[in-house]
């Protein structure tokens, strides 16, 4: 490996906008990055022209750590926490993307059981994350009741996850060949319970409390609308690619953990606005629940981690995506056969989605801003990485 | 009702006692009658801080009870005194004003934000005899004074040299103006129905005929949204909007000074909703087995969680709806009201 | 370092079953069986046999892309590599062609390949046939500049300026090509094998409260 120091390179410099320019009315805002709704430390450096918002640039990387510098220094099963802390609200998509992708590299072959472990607990972790978008959704729009009912809902998966898991957010339970540990038959009939109580009891309550709402409704039909072409074109993905109605949905065009056995429907949204991304998150929690229910009926007895090699040769690159609460969930993993990764890039959804804010939201209000940034659902662990 | 108005005799004779032995002394009668005053206003203060000290703990425990959890529990019985101890802190706290402030205007914008949520009590009826000052402009006086708190808006969120305060104090500024108009449409009416602008005048009138509940429902609509938009309470809390613009005007005040725009907030919660017991509830009046006094504590508070019920519930409005609503709806509907009320008036 | 590194290796690798010098350090038998899958190519090897669409995907290109190298890999991606000065022409005729059109844009990003220069990786997706391809292109180390495809999927604006800001391809043509997640004045780029943190050590100096009075 060659040790020389980089050239020396000129700092990038770029042309600020002159802030103390009287010239124009417009007036330049900082949001964030400690802001109460930009959901993290997401920046927004707008230009607003009253509280019009006639450009604005978002600014990533305060969270940054270099997570795939830092995968290059470690063993496969080494990386696997690290990619917890990427969408830290839906730590077990993650884990199971990178552990699709080594297992992908090494050819093994997942135990069933584990495959529906892997599916229960992915979503559930869907439902989670869904319920923490929507709620601070609500409160970024004022409605702050909301947010502590999802509380309530995830807590119950968080429990049910921290029991068989031992960590409350970062779970670290999907490893590479299988899952760490295995479940009990009662944890499944409580999983079983706390579904049943979500379908009949609590989703009702958040459309009532919510979805119904008048004053909801006006702040989110027919704002920040995104063409389905423009939603190809920029790469989105996940529940606002299918706001804006193309019913792409990786769990049915690219099936793993066995997940093209389960039934249920991939909802799309019609205009493309606040409000069907908005939607669209709700039904899926449904279809999660679908999803749940059917793979805790087809669980099978057996082991929950396929054998594992006890020298790891990973060589060879892939590149592996799943269908993340967020959006498209992408590991690509580059193994050069030894047991550390020679170059692991990860696809963040948010990552792609923020590109989105300069192009939807132009002529909005500061309040739909806020919405928007909201119905985006960015995750800054993962945005950053 | 007895016991009141034999308190209320008693204070009376101690009144006048206590003026001839006072100018038996020699001093003249207007600074007995400037004391008294002073006197009758701290008592006023002191019940309405109490309230807001009450009022800031309900107000905690009913977003709790609203929101599945039990709010402050510290703190003495179900967290009561919670609230004591947070002025406390308030108080306590270092005073930070921003270097780049506009100092003078900082430091006066909470009091000209109190003074008049302070003032606006001389008229409220509280009984038959319990008033600081029966105005016979009494409803004048309460428009007039009650739009003094856009001044102060603007001088904090001016002073702040802050963009989030001052666009909060924009939005505050735009809010209260068109608030303003259908708040005054809807006392307009109340006014005319009651043939008096005297708050006891009024509550008067409702003894004589009915609540004005019942006869003003649109107005009672348009007053109640508009109170509701005048004091900032969500859902037209845009001037703080937390989500939207930070904290909005009060951006950089903390400690006392924030201290004081929270009970100034806290203080024009209890007066609209005490003006909407007054007006269209028939304020102290009620069946004898309790005193007036109480019947009006006791609507005053229904109303007070009444609006605490709405904020807690719905979503926050958008500033160019909220525009929307106030000129484009309560406006209207106001100017409807009183033509509807002067054909009424005329009839009966 | 090295001599430690060996005597790992040879800790590491006994033979099955045997015990070594301190036998209770291995593992069980049961953990250290290796899968026999070692030799079984991987998913990026070529598939020779393709499927039906996959097939006539690959034919489409080698006949609207003449001289391009393109294969289907047995994960059935297609793999494309192209030269740089292509780079943009290719991408142009993999989005418009009315038979392939590779409308999504899922990934791009760079590898250092040390003396090869850097590969940038471009994944695409066709949404209506759900194609997959990926889109290669070696850069020099020396001047590592490749075309941008910001003007064919506008998403790939922020992976470039995340390629360009982690490790150092210029994207010419990029609207907005500045640093993304690290600091505008930072100095290098450290997803380079060979970068070197030269930042000097930091100066704050932590104290405890006694050792400040004392």
């Amino acid at each position: 490996m060659a040790t020389t120091s980089p050239p020396a390179q000129a700092p990038d410099v770029r042309v600020v906008p002159d802030e103390q320019d009287r010239s124009s009315s417009h007036l330049y805002v900082s949001m964030g990055p400690q802001h109460p709704s930009t959901h993290g430390v997401l920046r927004l450096k707008a230009r607003i022209d009253g509280e019009r918002i006639v450009d604005v640039d978002p600014d990533i990387g305060y969270l940054h750590r270099c997570f795939e510098k830092h995968s290059e220094q470690l063993t496969y099963p080494q990386i696997v926490p690290y990619t917890d802390r990427c969408d830290y609200l839906a730590a077990i998509n993650n884990e199971l993307t990178f552990a699709l992708a080594v297992e992908k590299l090494l050819g093994l072959e997942v135990p069933p059981r584990a495959q529906y472990l892997r599916v229960i607990t992915m979503e559930l972790q869907r439902i989670a994350s869904h319920l923490i978008a929507f709620g601070t959704f609500a409160m970024d729009l004022g409605a702050t009741t909301a947010f502590l009912y999802c509380w309530r809902e995830r807590e119950s998966i968080i429990n049910l996850l921290e029991e068989i898991s031992g960590a409350r957010m970062l779970f670290h339970y999907v490893r590479i060949g299988g899952v760490r540990n295995d479940v009990t038959d009662d944890w499944l009939r409580r999983v079983r319970a706390f579904v049943d109580d979500f379908i009949s009891d609590k989703l009702p309550q958040y459309h009532r409390l919510i979805t119904g709402n008048r004053l909801f409704v006006r702040r989110t039909k027919g704002i920040a609308v995104l063409t389905p072409e423009d939603a190809i074109a920029w790469g989105a993905s996940g529940p606002v690619l299918r706001g804006s109605g193309v019913a792409r949905d990786l769990r049915k065009v690219e099936p793993y953990c066995g997940i093209e056995k389960y039934d249920f429907n991939v909802p799309v949204g019609e205009n493309g606005d606040v409000f069907d991304r908005y939607m669209v998150r709700m039904l899926e929690m449904e279809e999660s629940a679908k999803i749940i229910k059917q793979a805790l009926e087809g669980i099978e007895a057996g082991d929950v981690m396929a054998p594992l090699p006890r020298r790891w040769k990973v060589e060879g690159e892939t590149y592996v995506r799943t269908e993340g609460p967020k959006g498209e969930v992408g590991c690509y993993l580059v193994g050069d056969g030894s047991d550390k990764p020679y170059r692991l890039h990860w696809r963040a959804p948010s990552f792609v989605h923020l590109q989105l804010i300069p192009v939807i939201s132009k002529g909005l209000l500061i309040a739909d801003l806020v919405a928007v940034i909201g119905s985006l659902d960015p995750v800054f662990g993962e945005v950053d990485r | 009702m007895q016991l009141e108005q034999s308190l209320v005799q008693w204070v009376g004779n101690l009144y006048a006692a206590g003026l001839s032995w006072w100018t038996s002394l020699g001093i003249p009668e207007w600074v007995w009658v400037a004391l008294m005053a002073v006197l009758k206003g701290v008592a006023v203060l002191t019940f309405l801080l109490l309230n807001v000290l009450f009022l800031i703990w309900l107000e905690r425990k009913v977003a709790g009870r609203i929101q599945r959890r039990p709010g402050p529990m510290h703190h003495g019985p179900q967290g009561i005194f919670q609230t004591l101890f947070d002025a406390l802190k308030l108080v306590i706290k270092e005073d930070i004003i921003p270097s780049q402030a506009d100092k003078w205007v900082f430091i006066t914008a909470p009091l000209v934000m109190i003074a008049p949520a302070l003032m606006i009590w001389v008229v409220m009826p509280f009984g038959p005899d319990l008033i600081a000052r029966d105005l016979n402009v009494g409803l004048l006086y309460v428009s007039a004074v009650s739009s003094f708190s856009i001044l102060a808006l603007i001088m904090a969120g001016w002073s702040s040299n802050n963009k989030w305060s001052t666009l909060g104090a924009m939005r505050s500024a735009a809010q209260m103006i068109s608030y303003e108009i259908p708040l005054g449409l809807a006392l307009v009416a109340v006014g005319m129905l009651a043939g008096t602008l005297s708050l006891k005048g009024i509550v008067e009138a409702q003894q004589e005929r009915t609540w004005f509940l019942l006869l003003q429902p649109l107005g009672f609509l348009v007053f109640i949204v508009a109170a509701t938009a005048e004091i900032n309470r969500a859902p037209f809390n845009l001037p703080e909007a937390e989500s939207e613009l930070v904290a909005g005007f009060n951006t950089e005040y903390s400690g006392f000074r924030w201290g004081v725009f929270f009970v100034a907030e806290y203080a024009n919660l209890l007066f609209m909703a005490g003006m909407a017991a007054t007006l269209f509830l028939g304020g102290w009046s009620g069946p004898a087995f309790l005193p007036p006094f109480l019947w009006w504590l006791l609507k005053t508070y229904l109303f007070v969680f009444l609006i605490m019920w709405v904020g807690w519930t719905l979503p926050r409005i958008r500033v160019d709806q909220l525009m929307e609503l106030g000129w484009k709806f309560l406006i209207p509907v106001g100017l409807a009201n009183i033509a509807l009320t002067g054909v009424f008036v005329i009839l009966t | 370092m090295a001599d430690e590194e060996k005597e790992l290796q040879s800790q590491e690798a006994p033979a099955e079953g045997s015990r070594g010098e301190h036998g209770e350090k291995q593992r069980p038998a049961r953990r250290t069986r290796t899968p026999k899958k070692e030799e079984a190519p991987g998913p990026h090897d070529t598939l020779e046999d393709l499927p039906g669409e996959l097939a006539r995907a690959v034919e489409r290109i080698r006949a609207g892309l003449p001289g391009v190298e393109v294969r289907g890999r047995r994960d059935h991606w297609l793999e494309i590599r192209t030269e740089p000065s292509r780079w943009v022409e290719v991408a142009t005729f993999l989005r418009d062609d009315p038979e392939l059109r590779f409308d999504y844009l899922a990934l791009l990003t760079g590898i250092d390949r040390l003396d090869d220069g850097f590969e940038v990786v471009v994944h695409l997706n066709a949404l209506t046939s759900n194609l997959r391809l990926i889109l290669r292109t070696q850069v020099p180390r020396e001047e590592p500049v490749c075309p941008t495809l910001t003007g064919v999927w506008p998403g790939a604006n922020w992976h470039e300026r995340e390629a360009y800001d982690l490790l150092g391809i210029r994207f010419e043509g990029h609207p907005d090509l500045r640093r993304i997640l690290l600091k505008e004045d930072w100095v290098g780029h450290p997803l380079r094998k060979d970068y070197i943190d030269r930042r000097p050590p930091r100066k704050i100096q932590v104290k405890a409260d006694w050792e400040r009075r004392a």
